[in-house]
């Protein structure tokens, strides 16, 4: 199983009750291909960067699961399928978040060794002025 | 301001860093941040001034790791319309 992250873009032209229907729809399909759905982020209507499919707004919606790769595989085979949405986003977040905790040791590392040697650190706001 | 008054007092000038222009520094090494996050606009939009170009490394002063995660987080925004690609 890996973390994925998931953003989708649905159409303006729906309603409220309509875009909620359909985000149950994806955590429904989500459930039915054995993903796990960790979080469902509703951000609401929100307004685009530029116009995709001549809309400049879309209710965009945040699915965070672990998932394999064939679930993801089949949810974006539907996004494109579903003229309801606009746009969507699939990103692997498993790998990242690796590489932040040993981001996060080598820096809990370099401050043991400087409180050690007795350097003091420069705070954020000192450097920044 | 600063400079003139020191000028008065008659102390030795020091010598300046940088050519007299403020030391650049990594934001994000500064922060400590973990990662850069695609969803972040707010930061994302503080690299990407008015054309909604990516802002050069010699500018903006972040090191080489960090512009790198920053412009993978960037192309992301700009795919799921967070972002702009051009703006004219």
């Amino acid at each position: 199983m890996r973390r994925y992250e998931t953003i989708f873009i649905a159409s303006p032209t729906l309603t409220d009750e309509q875009s909620d229907e359909l985000v149950k729809m994806y955590e429904g399909i989500i459930a039915e291909q054995g993903g796990e759905l960790l979080k469902t982020d509703k951000w609401g209507r929100k307004k685009l960067a530029y116009e995709v499919q001549k809309f400049s707004e879309g209710y965009y919606t945040l699915f965070e699961m672990n998932a394999g790769p064939t679930l993801i595989a089949e949810l974006e085979r539907r996004f494109r399928n579903n003229d309801a949405v606009i746009k969507y986003l699939s990103v692997r977040m498993d790998v990242a978040e690796k590489a932040a905790g040993r981001t996060k040791q080598r820096i809990e590392r370099e401050a043991k060794r400087k409180a050690q040697a007795g350097i003091k650190e420069r705070s954020a706001e000192e450097v920044m002025g | 301001m600063k400079r003139r008054a020191d000028a008065k007092k008659g102390k030795p000038k020091k010598k300046k860093a940088f050519g007299g222009r403020r030391a650049k520094f990594c934001k994000f090494c500064v922060e400590k941040s973990l990662m850069i996050d695609y969803k972040d606009v707010k930061t994302l939009q503080a690299f990407t001034p008015e054309r909604g170009k990516v802002l050069p490394r010699r500018t903006s002063g972040v090191c080489a790791v960090h512009q790198r995660e920053l412009v993978e987080a960037i192309k992301r925004a700009r795919n799921i319309a967070f972002l702009p690609f051009a703006t004219d």
